[in-house]
């Protein structure tokens, strides 16, 4: 880009260099978005179905678990979103509100009789929607800073 | 500025009207805080470039430059103060009604 930069040149060059800069950020609210999309499925293996499915899901959970840690740590060593940080925060609501409802679904887990009925089966898939529900709202947070 | 006419790019602020600049300013408001090196690659320009205007967007009092060590590696985050934040949403906004072709 030369040095004469004409108004447009100028609010095309913004909006690119915005682009790439919001990348990691841009990055995690995807990942946010997968996770929410992927938790639906996990919860109900991990309530409803067959033993060796649950093995497999908490292996599958535990290895994007460990990616996305290590993922998010290289991250926050290049560039730091406000959004980003907020939701990453061990006290705010979408830390807290995620832990509670793993909590509920765990225990829900455990509690879940040998043979449920549909009630019980209903229960278990509102809960593992709402589960679902801080990462979408965490991902639409990040997602629609996007300019 | 570039001077006291009427016509808005008169408005426009030098300091940040240049293309180095002006990818550091909207790379900080995009980010919020960025690392040296990140902010380098971003805006694909040399380590002394980048020091430079830096330097020169810094005595404007436009960014803060914060020198941290994490074990023995230092590292530079940038960001754009409060100032620095009104006066990039100014030229964009600047630059908008010269797009827009109103006065």
């Amino acid at each position: 880009m030369g040095e004469n930069l004409t108004p447009e040149d100028a609010l095309r060059h913004i909006g690119d260099v915005e682009r790439r800069a919001r990348r990691p950020a841009r990055t995690t609210g995807l990942i946010l978005l997968v996770m929410g999309f992927a938790s639906v499925p996990y919860w109900l293996v991990m309530s409803l179905g067959p033993d060796w499915s649950k093995f497999a899901a908490m292996i599958s959970w535990l290895t994007m678990t460990i990616l996305i840690v290590i993922l998010g740590h290289r991250w926050s060593q290049l560039a730091q979103d406000r959004k980003v940080t907020w939701i990453n925060r061990p006290t705010g609501p979408v830390t807290v509100t995620s832990l509670a409802l793993t909590a509920v679904m765990t225990a829900g887990a455990l509690l879940l009789p040998k043979d449920p009925g549909a009630g019980w089966i209903t229960l278990v898939v509102v809960l593992a929607v709402c589960t679902s529900m801080p990462m979408f709202y965490a991902a639409w947070r990040i997602l629609r800073a996007e300019r | 500025m570039s001077g006291n006419g009427s016509h808005p790019r008169h408005r426009l602020d030098d300091l940040i009207h240049a293309p180095v600049r002006l990818s550091i300013m909207a790379a900080l408001a995009a980010a919020d805080k960025a690392e040296f090196r990140f902010l380098r690659d971003t805006i694909e320009v040399s380590d002394s470039l980048l020091s430079k205007h830096i330097i020169t967007l810094e005595e404007a009092g436009y960014v803060e430059v914060e020198k941290v060590f994490v074990g023995k590696r230092p590292r530079t985050w940038l960001s754009l103060t409060d100032a620095g934040r009104h006066a990039f949403q100014d030229y964009v906004s600047v630059l908008k009604r010269l797009t827009e072709g109103s006065p």
